[in-house]
């Protein structure tokens, strides 16, 4: 029995990993912003392109840092446009540009790009096959948890241990005083969005070293599960995500495994509403109230 | 006197949508009319009846739903299986054995009664379309309405997913057919009266009582108890307003007339297929709600026309390589272009000036006396010129940048520019017949008495 | 003997580990103006809050009208933290003791009488439309009118819990004549706070001083036996306070309405009260006459302090 699942095990512990890494992006903007950034998924998506074209010209120890580096200005350029000039407007407006921002960015992609499937190159060592446990898989599907792990623990421990960490911090527990204390919140703000979009792009390499087709639309799904990934372990929470992400993953990958394929992305969804339903602030959210 | 003038309203109105169906109904049969047209047409109508059912809900009650695709594929399915003619259901249904409900609603109708029999079976088939979308809206909004707004937004989001999942599933295929695309049902082109034909004249009739429907209910004094909650609901449940029940009303009712949108919408495309009804798809209706106005069903109507306008017809030239044929053709593109160029920054700069930001005030407040909007945007004005210039000049007649998919990014980029500086959208909040109204508060204070 | 309209019995309200309302006992007649004074932070309008049904208290019981309305007990993970008095009070397990049976059984009549739920565990905690709903309306400490709305909009739409049509005959129009009958009730309001002339404003047009009477307005619309004004008063300048001293006076006795009113404008609250309740820490300290508050040595000490020497 254990070896029938295994594989898929092994499948939903990779991609969970890669949820969480694009979850965590989306927790933190929403901590400090409380706002959905829906352009996040087109932002791993377009990581997934420029790789892509670069690798297509020059050698990967090239490619890979660019595709980090253009990934990052793209993510902090999205922040300045789309949400900066909104900063005071009702929380309705600030997710419409969202959504109208990762419309402009599928549509763009679309475009630049002729809308044909592009092949991801193949990563040397991470894409080889292994041998585990008796079932052969990719090697990446075994390193990302340990990466995704590894890389949470640095967040965990900058936010934690350094200036900008409790900068990012206070802002998400109430932003207004803490630009009144002084905390340059523009930075902060950018700052977020680098490591998100950091993280993103990682997990884009992870991700489409298994998936290894890239099209304009192929991040929404994933976008959309991480978020919900973010929520079920409780908006704002970084090891909150990067559970949910893992959670959501293995569920997934095993509900693709007992048959119920066409199932397996709305169990996503069904799980995001029994978490509304039941605790909305997620496994490790915080309650608020309101003064009337 | 309240009375007489809205009986007089009322009349107005009701003439002028009948001319407006009769003229509807002219292009319908006169000959040389460009088939686009009528698309338009019938298109805008129905994302017309969607965008108000948006409205009601984002609009006027206040709950942020992205579930409208949802709804809508729930109510063309209804509508598409009950119509589908016995006869044609073994080959629409052809990978399911004995698919098909082995009736039409519209058939026997019309068996028996004629080409009535017809309108009335779609008129039928139309409200219990409605009716399904709007029993689901009941059964989600009872854990989902008591959301906040983000948080419901997400909601109703992965609600949409999960009825798209369900009508997909192979083992409804004999009702729904799967994930197959379901055709042959009653549509627009079906309806004639003797020889004249109503294809446009039907979608206009329908998507106009609907619209209607809600614009009666926005006066109401439930519209009113609506608006009390998206205002502040403390103080709406406060006076006496149950926020459960009416947000649940509110929701119903716009389920209800997306669900009818989505049965106008299949019976437009003459077939429906589960796969369409995406997140994309209440995307696009939401950003037709902002371009009109949050809050403004005229602005609805307007801007569902003028999208789908561009989007089939307007902008359509964007998308195909375009050579020039000659010299002079350049300079007149060059000129035209120059023109346009010339005209956006002089309405940029004129609206700052409107604003009346004045740069001494800007500066003593400490903050950057440069504003880097107006800079960039001069300076990709500069570019273009200088570019347009080049143009002239090299031997190049193809025209750069125009290729399939340019279409769609200059309507993203336009709709990006509404939604961070033109927030009200065209209408605000406010409807076509109120803009004659003059600004009541002005006058109030020079008037009533000082305090 | 005039009748009781609230009756406010233990009442208490716990947020998380803070007591915001300690043990809150108070009872208003028909016909009374009755104020609650106290220093910021006090509870004030958290008792307001949870006599309206905006929360539902950690334990105690509200009785309007002689009905039983809100009932709670600490349950939950407000069974630990509870630091409140009478934690037993309003569940099944309270048992009276008394001194001797015959006091026990004559109060368990009177508990029986007053509260048939009195021996059990259950718990009322409407929402407050339905309180609203039962004759009592309120105002808000920052003024909450609905800002789209017109002046005239405002007031009618707190008529909207009055209806009797339903919605298809209210979209359809067949209830014309119940809509004119509120239109000219609001119209009769709109006189009596004198703001007919204003009616077709933008609400947030209006001065912060007849916003207020707006609101007033707008709670009455909803036809109430019971008002509570929060703070009506705050950001008016001498005039428009004796204005509204005098409002209120008329709101009792043209309109036959109970008043209980929360306010730091001493001269309107002891001019109007029949009876003050004042408040500190979330706790009782004084209830009496405006004359006995006055003179009440704790009150002064926390709240009034001394006249100076003129």
């Amino acid at each position: 029995m254990l070896d029938k699942i295994l594989p898929y095990l092994l499948a939903g512990v990779s991609v969970g990993g890669q949820y969480a890494l694009i979850a965590i992006g989306y927790t933190m903007v929403y901590g400090i912003l409380r706002l959905i950034n829906f352009a996040h998924g087109d932002i791993f998506t377009v990581a997934g392109f420029v790789m892509v074209y670069a690798a297509a010209t020059m050698p990967l120890s090239v490619s890979i840092p660019l595709t980090i580096v253009l990934t990052v200005i793209l993510g902090v350029l999205v922040e300045k446009v789309a949400y900066r000039p909104l900063r005071s407007a009702p929380r309705m407006s600030v997710m419409i540009s969202a959504i109208g921002m990762s419309y402009l960015l599928q549509n763009s992609m679309w475009y630049l790009t002729g809308g044909l499937a592009k092949q991801y190159p193949v990563l040397p060592w991470i894409s080889d096959r292994v041998n585990v446990a008796g079932t052969t898989t990719s090697r990446v599907t075994i390193i990302t948890p340990f990466l995704t792990i590894l890389l949470v623990a640095a967040l965990v421990l900058l936010i934690k241990r350094t200036k900008i960490g409790m900068a990012m911090r206070a802002a998400s527990r109430d932003f207004e005083t803490a630009q009144l204390m002084g905390i340059k919140i523009n930075n902060v703000i950018s700052f977020t969005f680098v490591v998100g979009s950091f993280l993103a792009a990682v997990g884009s390499m992870l991700y489409f070293s298994n998936y290894a087709t890239v099209t304009p639309t192929v991040g929404a799904m994933p976008g959309l599960k991480a978020f919900v990934a973010a929520v079920f372990g409780g908006i704002g929470s970084i090891p909150g995500a990067v559970i949910g992400g893992f959670i959501i993953g293995i569920c997934e990958s095993l509900i693709k495994g007992s048959g119920l394929t066409t199932f397996s992305d709305a169990f996503t969804f069904a799980l995001l509403i029994v978490i509304l339903a039941v605790k909305p602030t997620g496994l490790f959210g915080e309650n608020l109230t309101e003064k009337v | 006197m309240i009375k007489k003038n809205d009986h007089k309203k009322a009349w107005i109105a009701l003439m002028i949508a009948v001319a407006v169906l009769v003229l509807v109904g002219a292009l319908d049969n006169l000959p040389h009319v460009p088939s686009m047209l009528l698309t338009v047409l019938q298109k805008g109508a129905i994302y017309a009846l969607v965008a108000v059912s948006m409205n009601l809900l984002n609009g006027f009650t206040g709950l942020f739903s992205l579930g409208q695709a949802g709804f809508m594929l729930l109510g063309a399915y209804t509508y598409a299986v009950l119509t589908v003619p016995v006869e044609r259901q073994a080959s629409v249904y052809q990978r399911y054995e004995g698919g098909g409900l082995g009736f039409s609603v519209t058939q026997s109708l019309g068996n028996s009664m004629g080409q009535f029999g017809v309108f009335l079976g779609v008129v039928l088939c139309l409200i219990l379309a409605g009716c399904v979308a709007g029993f689901f809206a009941w059964l989600i909004g009872l854990p989902v309405l008591k959301l906040k707004s983000d948080y419901l937004a997400i909601a109703t989001l992965g609600f949409a997913e999960i009825i798209r999942a369900v009508v997909m599933y192979e083992e409804l295929g004999p009702v729904t057919n799967g994930s197959n695309l379901l055709y042959g049902f009653t549509n627009f082109t079906d309806f004639h009266l003797g020889s004249l034909k109503l294809t446009t004249v039907m979608p206009f009739l329908f998507a106009g009582l609907c619209i209607l429907v809600v614009v009666l209910l926005i006066n109401s004094t439930y519209g009113r108890a609506f608006k009390a909650i998206r205002d502040d609901e403390v103080a709406a449940e406060a006076m006496g307003i149950n926020l459960a029940k009416h947000k649940r009303m509110s929701f119903m009712i716009s389920s209800f007339f997306a669900g009818i949108s989505g049965a106008l919408l299949a019976m437009f495309q003459a077939s429906v297929q589960a796969s369409a009804f995406k997140a994309a798809m209440t995307y696009e209706i939401l950003l037709i709600v902002v371009i009109g106005g949050i809050g403004s069903i005229t602005g609805s109507v307007i801007a569902s026309f003028l999208f789908v306008g561009c989007s089939e017809w307007g902008l359509r030239f964007l998308d195909n390589e375009t050579t020039l044929k000659n010299f002079d053709a350049k300079v007149k593109f060059a000129v035209i272009f120059g023109i346009l160029i010339a005209a956006v920054v002089a309405f940029g700069l004129l609206s700052m000036k409107r604003k009346g930001e004045k740069l001494i005030t800007r500066a003593a407040q400490g903050r950057p006396t440069v504003r880097w909007g107006a800079v960039l945007g001069l300076a990709v004005a500069a570019i273009a010129l200088l570019w347009d210039v080049w143009f002239v000049i090299s031997p190049r007649l193809k025209l750069p940048l125009l290729r399939s998919g340019f279409r769609m990014v200059v309507f993203s980029v336009v709709i990006m520019i509404m939604v961070l500086f033109f927030r009200e959208g065209i209408m605000g909040d406010k409807e076509l017949w109120d803009l004659g109204k003059k600004k009541r508060s002005a006058k109030a204070k020079a008037g009533v008495g000082n305090e | 003997m005039s009748e009781n309209v609230l009756r406010v019995e233990n009442a208490t309200m716990q947020f998380g580990g803070v007591v915001a309302v300690d043990n809150l006992n108070l009872e208003i007649n028909k016909g009374e103006i009755v104020s609650l004074i106290g220093p910021n932070g006090a509870g004030k309008t958290t008792a307001f809050n949870v006599i309206t049904g905006v929360y539902a208290p950690s334990n105690g019981r509200v009785e309007f009208c002689g009905e039983t309305i809100v009932r709670n007990h600490p349950q939950g993970k407000m069974k630990k933290l509870y630091k409140g008095q009478n934690p037993e009070m309003y569940t099944a397990a309270f048992h009276v003791q008394a001194e001797n049976a015959e006091t026990k059984d004559a109060l368990e009549e009177t508990e029986k009488e007053r509260d048939s739920a009195a021996f059990t565990d259950k718990v009322l905690a409407p929402t407050p439309d339905v309180i609203t709903k039962l004759g009592m309306a309120r105002t808000f400490q920052n003024i909450r009118l609905w800002k789209s709305q017109t002046v005239f909009d405002n007031i009618l739409i707190a008529k909207h819990l009055r209806r009797t049509s339903g919605l298809f005959s209210a979209t359809f129009r067949l209830n014309r004549r119940e809509e004119a009958a509120q239109r000219a009730d609001v119209e009769r309001l709109l006189e009596i706070v004198g703001l007919s002339e204003a009616k077709d404003e933008l609400a947030t047009s209006l001065p912060y001083g007849k916003q207020r009477r707006l609101e007033i307005a707008r709670a009455l619309a909803t036809e109430p036996k019971l008002l509570l004004l929060d703070e009506p008063a705050a950001g008016m300048n001498p005039q428009e306070t004796n204005d509204l001293t005098e409002f209120i006076g008329r709101i009792r006795s043209d309109l036959g309405l109970t008043v209980f009113l929360i306010e730091h404008h001493m001269d309107l609250v002891m001019d109007i009260s029949d009876r003050i309740y004042v408040l500190d820490f979330g706790g009782l300290i004084a209830k009496g006459t405006p004359a006995e508050i006055q003179n009440n040595q704790r009150v002064i000490d926390a709240y009034l302090g001394v006249a100076e020497d003129a």
